[in-house]
């Protein structure tokens, strides 16, 4: 009997476990068809034959999304699956040219009030018409529900209005010129209101229909995502040439880079940079670069002593070699800074950047900045990392070593993402390493992240009022030549006041398999059209 | 038995809340303000104080604790701050996978160890006996994640024989299980060892010998039976660790489990996520020991009779017996 109990006991366990592999798919699957996922369904996630094309773009990547909800989560990674599934109002192309999607165009009623034509004949992935309610919806929910997206909040919920099925009018806070590129953001995808009315919002299930060139077909939670192509998709001239998506998450950088040289993925994004010479040398692989709109940025906090002295500021941006730091963090991904915001951008000019950092790196006239800065034996200072961003670590630890020099006795101070933006956000640091997007392609898009009100206002505690006056007069101007010439103007205050030093405009890379067409990063904000994308 | 087991459970569920208001407790201590983690660089006060009001991230201390408590009576666990998803739905996708690779990498733990030491107790001072203490002392020093790196690069890259990333069947198994299996031999190795060696100088073995029992037997029903209590204490203890352990694993063989989804949310500071994973893992141990608690008393009677399983009833019938 208690031999018979104790086999029983052990037989439990075993069965519990074994059943655990059967089944555990199922659990974690969201069908958004409703179809459950198998094993031997599960086994097809494996990588076809080499040589073999079944239609079936294969992808790794590094971000899990945890839920389909457009808009729920700032991060590129995030946004990079989204717009596969939903569309913006507005888009930027391969050229960097604001175009129409959901949107054919807009007019100004007055300074706050845009009016937007939709693009009629859309339609969701459930064959429901996609209409100005949808807009309206979107953008209303997402205030009211707090998700963390900036663009929207520019736009006042309770004013704006939906005039016909095809026309809306967006009521905005205050003048903002640039609101149309906000809206290209893949942040402001728009949703179906009737899908998350009908599923009560289940952004793992019912809620997921959008007007994009995929619909979701399943997702394992940290696992793969399958999308199928959306039939009812609307832009003919940019419907899915792979039928289907299979996209695996793959969290580390190291292991994206070991499946990138066995050649069993069509696309691996972000493989660990250091391994992209050995990624290279395998056959049927190359990788793909793009430039991005973000800048990693020194922030030199203008509100904590001795930072609040400009030559202190001016002092540590002679002492440092912003070339030799990037070469050495980021190696042949690392593109040093060439202006203040990415080159390309509206409001970029290389002159005034060359005019206050061109200078480089001097060793003598920082020490004789220090000394009229009342600190002629040198000084103590500290500087802020993300512990868990390598490039950023071997950056501070390469100044670190330069600025010793210079009589500057730099200490490095390494902190998890989380407390780290909590000490920054308090302006507690003395420096800090982080980064900017200038998402709207302009200089606006990176200015408006340091205005009153915005937590990161605190990393360079900027408090020169003619700054924030400009922006204002900036976002309140049309003429697109007007308002180029203040973002520049907003830009050189920041340089001659030493707030910020310009590092790295940030690449991006992805290792290709030879047999794939048409692979390019957008660069507002990291996306990839995986439609556009042939095999 | 009944009786013990009820014990047990209540034991428990006085362990599993002990738990919670430990790690609740441990993370009001965490530095960062979530509704600024929710909401990014770009949030505004006005945003701010709306993630607050929805998480009731402005309540009292005791208030969450409560809540909290409520909500796992009701069998919720609480929702992401990240994902603003139910939790328990990513953590039955993701747990089963860290069982299935935990245990089965125990089993071939086991398996491995158990016949190592098994090898190296009877055969003390021979060749044999020190080839594999070697090899057990390399298998407990060398790091997880560098034995599971080596594996793929041996067996995925190079030899092109097994995948190196993901969870979809048997051949993906292969080299997590390895990699556990591997490190977990070397310590039952030298338990195994070290037990055997023990009960193998006891006078019932030598009685055993003396009787004309074949070696064979003796080694297994006498000897390793009698030393396999700490043997199994050590695989329940390296099954618990591997529960929660498995992050350096999971992540180089890209396995979404348990693990890798807690290590996530401390690094976003979802501390919804963190205290319900660990809750879980917590709980997931807590039945491993009252499993192998239970066993005990089947392999060692002594056992039994210390919690008084079935004993007592004998007794009292003996004693009813007598009166009549």
């Amino acid at each position: 009997m208690k031999k018979t109990l104790a086999v029983l006991l052990s037989a439990a366990m075993v069965a519990g476990l074994a059943a655990c592999g059967g089944g555990s798919t199922n659990t974690a699957t969201t069908a958004a068809a409703g179809s459950a996922e198998t094993q031997a369904a599960a086994e097809a996630a494996a990588p076809a034959a080499e040589g073999e094309s079944d239609g079936t773009l294969r992808i790794i990547q590094n971000f899990d999304p945890g839920t389909f909800e457009p808009g729920n989560n700032d991060e590129q990674g995030y946004n990079r699956i989204t717009t596969q599934i939903y569309d913006s109002l507005f888009r930027y192309n391969k050229d960097g040219v604001l175009e129409g999607r959901l949107a054919e165009s807009f007019e100004w009623d007055d300074d706050t009030h845009l009016r937007l034509h939709l693009r009629e004949g859309v339609k969701f992935s459930d064959g429901t018409d996609f209409t100005a309610e949808d807009v309206v919806w979107t953008i209303t929910r997402a205030i009211k529900d707090a998700l963390p997206n900036y663009h929207f909040n520019i736009i006042d919920a309770d004013g704006c209005e939906v005039v016909d099925d095809y026309t809306c009018v967006l009521a905005l806070k205050y003048p903002c010129a640039t609101m149309p590129n906000h809206l290209a953001s893949p942040e402001c995808c728009i949703a179906s209101k009737k899908a998350f009315e009908e599923s009560n919002g289940d952004y793992l299930g019912g809620a997921v229909i959008g007007t994009g060139p995929y619909k979701l077909d399943s997702y394992v939670q940290g696992d793969i995502i399958k999308l199928s192509a959306n039939e009812n998709y609307w832009d003919a001239e940019q419907a899915p040439k792979c039928k289907n998506i299979e996209l695996r998450i793959v969290g580390s950088g190291e292991s994206r880079a070991t499946e990138a040289k066995t050649a069993q993925y069509d696309v691996v994004l972000n493989p660990n940079s250091r391994e992209l010479d050995g990624i290279e040398a395998v056959d049927g692989m190359h990788i793909v670069y793009g430039q991005t709109a973000k800048t990693v940025y020194l922030f030199l906090n203008m509100k904590q002593p001795p930072m609040d002295n400009v030559k202190v500021r001016e002092a540590f941006a002679r002492a440092i070699d912003v070339n030799a730091t990037v070469k050495l963090a980021y190696q042949s991904v690392g593109h040093p800074a060439e202006a203040f915001i990415v080159p390309g951008m509206l409001g970029a000019n290389k002159d005034t950047y060359l005019k206050y950092y061109g200078a480089g790196h001097d060793v003598e006239a920082a020490k004789a900045l220090l000394a009229e800065a009342g600190y002629p034996n040198g000084i103590d200072l500290e500087i802020t990392v993300n512990s868990s961003d390598t490039e950023r670590c071997d950056m501070a630890e390469a100044m670190q070593a330069q600025v010793a020099e210079a009589g500057i006795n730099l200490s490095v101070n390494k902190m998890e993402d989380a407390p780290m933006r909590e000490y920054i956000d308090g302006g507690l640091h003395q420096m800090c390493i982080y980064a900017f997007t200038a998402q709207t392609m302009e200089a606006d898009g990176f200015i408006s992240q340091i205005q009153p009100g915005s937590a990161a206002l605190a990393r360079v505690g900027y408090e020169r009022q003619e700054f924030f006056d400009r922006y204002e007069e900036g976002c309140a101007t049309l003429d697109e030549s007007e308002r180029v010439k203040i973002w520049e103007e907003c830009l050189e205050m920041l340089m001659e006041d030493y707030a910020m030093i310009p590092l790295n405009h940030q690449m991006l890379w992805a290792a290709v398999n030879d047999k794939v067409d048409g692979f390019w990063w957008a660069p507002d904000y990291e996306e990839v059209y995986y439609n556009m994308l042939s095999k | 038995m009944l009786r013990y087991i009820v014990k047990r459970l209540l034991f428990m569920l006085v362990t599993l809340s002990c738990t919670i208001i430990f790690v609740f407790t441990l993370l009001e201590f965490t530095p960062g303000d979530p509704a600024k983690i929710i909401l990014g660089q770009t949030a505004n006060e006005e945003a701010l104080e709306a993630i607050r009001l929805q998480f009731h991230l402005n309540d009292p201390y005791i208030v969450r604790l409560g809540r909290y408590f409520v909500q796992l009576l009701h069998g919720d666990l609480g929702t992401s701050y990240i994902t603003r998803q139910p939790i328990a739905g990513a953590i039955a996708a993701r747990l089963p996978l860290t069982l299935r690779i935990a245990f089965f990498g125990i089993l071939v733990g086991a398996c491995i160890g158990i016949l190592a030491g098994t090898i190296s107790a009877v055969k003390q001072f021979s060749i044999a006996d020190r080839v594999l203490t070697f090899i057990s002392l390399f298998g407990n020093s060398a790091p997880s994640f560098w034995t599971a790196m080596l594996f793929v690069l041996i067996f995925a890259v190079k030899l092109q024989v097994l995948p190196a990333t993901g969870s979809y069947g048997f051949k993906y198994w292969i080299l997590p299980v390895a990699t556990i299996g591997l490190q977990c031999s070397s310590g039952v190795t030298r338990m195994t060892r070290s037990s055997v060696l023990e009960v193998i100088r006891q006078d019932y073995i030598r009685t055993a010998r003396a009787k004309g029992q074949v070696e064979w037997k003796v080694v297994i029903s006498h000897a390793l039976r009698n030393a396999f209590i700490p043997i199994l204490t050590q695989l329940s203890g390296e099954f618990c660790g591997y529960l929660g352990g498995t992050v350096l694993v999971e992540s180089v063989f890209a396995i979404p489990g348990i693990g890798n989804y807690v290590l996530d949310a401390v690094k976003k500071m979802d501390t919804p996520v963190v205290l319900s994973g660990i809750v879980i893992i917590c709980a997931m141990c807590s039945v491993i020991i009252l499993v192998v608690d239970i066993l005990y008393s089947f392999i060692d009677p002594r056992i039994k009779a210390t919690f008084g399983f079935g004993v007592k009833k004998k007794k009292t019938a003996k004693a009813a017996g007598g009166s009549k």
